[in-house]
């Protein structure tokens, strides 16, 4: 594609919440640019999860959340697939993958049974996440990295212009999170989409995202990932003394075998 | 309208001595229709841990009724009436305080029990008709009564037609379904009207002490056994007619309370289907 302009999807302005009398974000002022991905990091309680609850307009806030119709397929409100940090499954409940990524397309209750053209649907979606094998999984059962592909794989199932990622690869571990990442940022690039990503992760940040943008209840810094990470904004985000050690690419991955 | 042909048909299909006084025929009627009802919303109840809420709305429901003896009206109405306010008032505190779910309900559930307490104590005379709403009177059933059960039936039919995909979905990510276009509210204030309309009609049979274990323990052992959702959704049901009908036989035997016994026989089918899991499990 030649087309080099960088458009804004998202455009936040003065964006405030307040919350039992806690100032959980301050005027926060941010762009999230078009089909690109764009990390949000900062420290525990920064308001990050709150900023995405507002982009997703479910939660009460000040200010203005702006969506670029350039980048909506034309559409003033783009279609948003949201990938939560955890859902509320007991290791119990009985719903398998396929039951559970049937609940929004179909139309027929699931204890009539399953429609066929949207088996096929999921099968399509689960194999875009490489876990098509899971589809007769109980939810329950699911490993951490496993229920993180599924809830990429639902939050895919329609073709949604912007994607909002909470913390996915919190509680994962390395090898799954490597799997998870590469996954996202090759559906990323074929299907073309914004993703907004939360991540603790600088490792995952540092390799993937393009855009990145620092909070601590307000915006502290915004811009190109290398620019902006460098050991001075991390120390002043994080408040503990923290830089990037850059290691040779192939010494840094490790080999499972 | 006559129920005098269904009768004689299950009469003839089921000549069985605990069937022949017509009363346990309109008893078999009544439970085959509030069974697989509270089956239904039992499902959704034990998927979402909502056995304390179902509590404090069955609880209330010894409220509403004293209130309805204290003014004179219908005290199913009133039961209806204030389960239903019992039930939307802790939904919308849930939203609005920041107090755990279980504190919430508690509030409710005590504030709710001490003014029926008070009311009963204070009016002497209204404790007569209690017995009856605490351990159900399915035997007194009359056949206009389960008019109103097939027809609430209907409803509930149709409800988990329409609502079952979404109300799953709200339970395991209620932010999951909202960014999907579900009106989460208003689904959870409709599920908690008619979870108070199934309290009530099922303290008809089961009585207010037991109405929640008639819409937790067969949902919980068809939950046992079940490896799906669609699974789960049918165990629940065939257990909880299955409990219906032989507790209801086993009554007229022992002359015990029905209520009591369809839940024994409930509760025996849990303990079945938990062995039947772990069995299976070792296999």
């Amino acid at each position: 594609m030649m087309n080099n302009e960088r458009h804004i999807s998202i455009k936040i302005e003065n964006l405030s919440v307040r919350r039992g009398g806690v100032q959980i974000l301050d005027n926060v002022n941010a762009s999230i640019m078009c089909n690109e991905i764009t990390a949000i990091i900062g420290p525990n309680g920064a308001g990050k999860t709150t900023l995405l609850l507002a982009i997703m307009d479910l939660i009460p806030y000040t200010g203005t959340i702006s969506f670029c119709k350039e980048c909506s397929h034309g559409n003033s409100r783009p279609k948003i697939g949201y990938v939560p940090q955890r859902l509320d499954v007991d290791r119990g409940m009985p719903i398998t993958v396929l039951e559970f990524l049937s609940l929004r397309d179909q139309k027929l209750p699931l204890w009539l049974g399953k429609s066929k053209k949207v088996r096929e649907n999921i099968i399509t979606s689960l194999e875009r996440v490489s876990a098509s094998h899971l589809i007769n999984r109980p939810l329950g059962k699911l490993s951490g990295g496993e229920l993180q592909r599924v809830l990429l794989a639902m939050a895919l199932q329609n073709e949604p212009d912007i994607v909002l990622l909470d913390e996915p690869v919190a509680g994962i571990d390395v090898a799954g999170e490597e799997l998870f990442t590469e996954i996202l940022s090759n559906l990323q690039k074929s299907s073309k989409f914004t993703l907004v990503l939360i991540s603790h992760d600088l490792s995952v940040v540092t390799k993937y995202a393009n855009h990145v943008i620092c909070m601590n209840k307000t915006v502290k810094c915004e811009g190109r990932t290398v620019e902006v990470l460098t050991p001075e904004n991390l120390t002043a985000i994080y408040g503990i003394n923290v830089g990037l050690y850059e290691h040779k690419p192939d010494k840094c991955i490790i080999e499972g075998e | 309208m006559d129920f005098e042909l269904i009768y004689n048909v299950i009469g003839q299909i089921l000549p069985f001595t605990w069937l022949e006084p017509t009363f346990m025929k309109r008893a078999l009627l009544a439970l085959l229709v509030i069974s697989p009802i509270c089956a239904m919303m039992g499902v959704l109840m034990v998927n979402f841990r909502m056995s304390f809420f179902s509590d404090a709305i069955s609880h209330s429901a010894f409220t509403g009724i004293a209130l309805g003896v204290l003014f004179n009206v219908n005290p199913y109405l009133t039961m209806i009436l204030f389960g239903a306010i019992v039930g939307i008032g802790i939904t919308r505190a849930k939203r609005g305080t920041e107090l755990s779910i279980d504190a919430v309900i508690g509030v409710f559930f005590s504030a709710a029990v001490a003014l029926g307490i008070a009311i009963v104590s204070a009016k002497k005379g209204l404790t007569r008709n209690l017995q009856s709403f605490l351990y159900g009177d399915i035997l007194a059933i009359s056949d206009s009564e389960i008019l109103w059960f097939i027809g609430f039936f209907i409803l509930i039919v149709l409800f988990m037609i329409y609502s079952y995909n979404k109300l799953m979905l709200m339970g395991i990510n209620d932010n999951v379904a909202k960014v999907s276009g579900i009106a989460v509210q208003n689904y959870e204030y409709f599920f908690a009207i008619l979870l108070a309309l199934t309290i009530t009609f099922s303290i008809r049979a089961i009585g207010i002490l037991l109405v929640t274990a008639m819409l937790i323990v067969p949902a919980s052992a068809g939950r046992n056994f079940a490896r799906s959702a669609i699974e789960m959704f049918w165990y629940s049901i065939i257990i909880s007619i299955f409990s219906a009908i032989v507790g209801l036989a086993l009554s007229y035997y022992f002359d015990s309370a029905t209520g009591a016994t369809i839940i024994l026989i409930a509760v025996a089918c849990f303990i079945l289907t938990h062995i039947a899991k772990m069995i299976r499990e070792r296999l």
